[in-house]
């Protein structure tokens, strides 16, 4: 049974993923950031979806809960190649955009590999296990590519105030993520509060996107704090 | 040559860094499962 929180939160969601989208139309930076567009677009019909078959089929029904996890991992994906797409940014004056993608190939084909060996020894549904095991594993691997991302930002003096502000976005979304997962491991009889949190965490992504695609202008710049010697 | 086989090399060192990762936050292992994509609650899982 869901309290108000639970719908309040759903609907808060799905508000500021279309806000998202909204902004990005208004700001013309739909086809800039077309990957993070896409993503939260298909994120705002996942949680429409996601609200229609629980309201036909109830929260505890075997066909939510397929829904749930294949959406999940389907939208995981898709946050992945958004996450390559600020690679592609970051990295576009050193002409190293094939082997980012290869990169970004091995790595998703690896990932997907690990997760068949981890539930292979599964009896029964072995494809919904593999489905979310991929799933987490993404999210790792995710926070992962968002740190390797933020060392190249500092290291090529990476200037421009919005990819700063969507690789930092992410780099929150993603610690959440591993934090929630190590809470949820360490006191498993706080599910429900933490069950709360992860809704806060998926409200927190289009939130700050939506922001940083709102507020900060394409042109803006972030130059790294100078220390001045003052003469004496 | 070089420059792909460092970025297999770097696929696979983010991957076992991930997965290392993973193993750490989840040390006293019954693998719980967090979603953070979208909105809406997660239904009790069977397994």
């Amino acid at each position: 049974m869901l309290g108000p929180v639970d719908y309040v939160l759903w609907f808060l969601t799905a508000i500021l993923e279309a806000g998202v989208v909204v902004c990005a139309l208004k700001r013309h930076s739909f086809r800039r950031y077309l990957a993070l567009n896409i993503y939260m677009l298909g994120s705002l019909v996942v949680t429409i979806l996601r609200f229609w078959v629980f309201s036909h089929f109830g929260l505890s029904s075997p066909q939510y809960l397929y829904f749930y996890f294949y959406s999940d991992a389907l939208l995981t994906v898709g946050l992945y190649f958004a996450l390559i797409t600020l690679y592609s940014f970051v990295l576009s004056e050193l002409q190293t955009g094939r082997y980012v993608r290869l990169a970004a190939i091995v790595l998703l084909a690896g990932t997907a590999f690990f997760s068949y060996q981890v539930i292979q020894q599964s009896s029964d549904r072995m494809l919904t296990r593999f489905v979310v095991e991929m799933s987490q594993n993404l999210y790792f691997v995710g926070l992962v590519l968002t740190y390797l991302l933020w060392g190249a930002i500092l290291k090529l003096r990476e200037t421009r105030a919005q990819i700063i502000q969507l690789v930092l976005s992410l780099g929150l979304y993603f610690s959440a993520f591993a934090a929630t997962y190590a809470l949820r491991n360490l006191y498993p009889s706080l599910h429900l509060t933490l069950g709360f949190l992860s809704q806060l965490i998926a409200l927190s992504l289009p939130l700050a996107w939506a922001y940083t695609i709102w507020r900060i202008p394409v042109e803006a710049r972030l130059a790294p704090s100078r220390l001045t010697a003052v003469s004496r | 040559m070089s420059r792909k086989l460092n970025s297999v090399l770097l696929a696979v060192l983010v991957l076992t860094a991930a997965m290392g990762l993973k193993t750490i936050v989840a040390a006293h292992s019954n693998t719980p499962v967090v979603v953070a994509n979208a909105g809406g609650p997660m239904p009790p899982t069977p397994w």
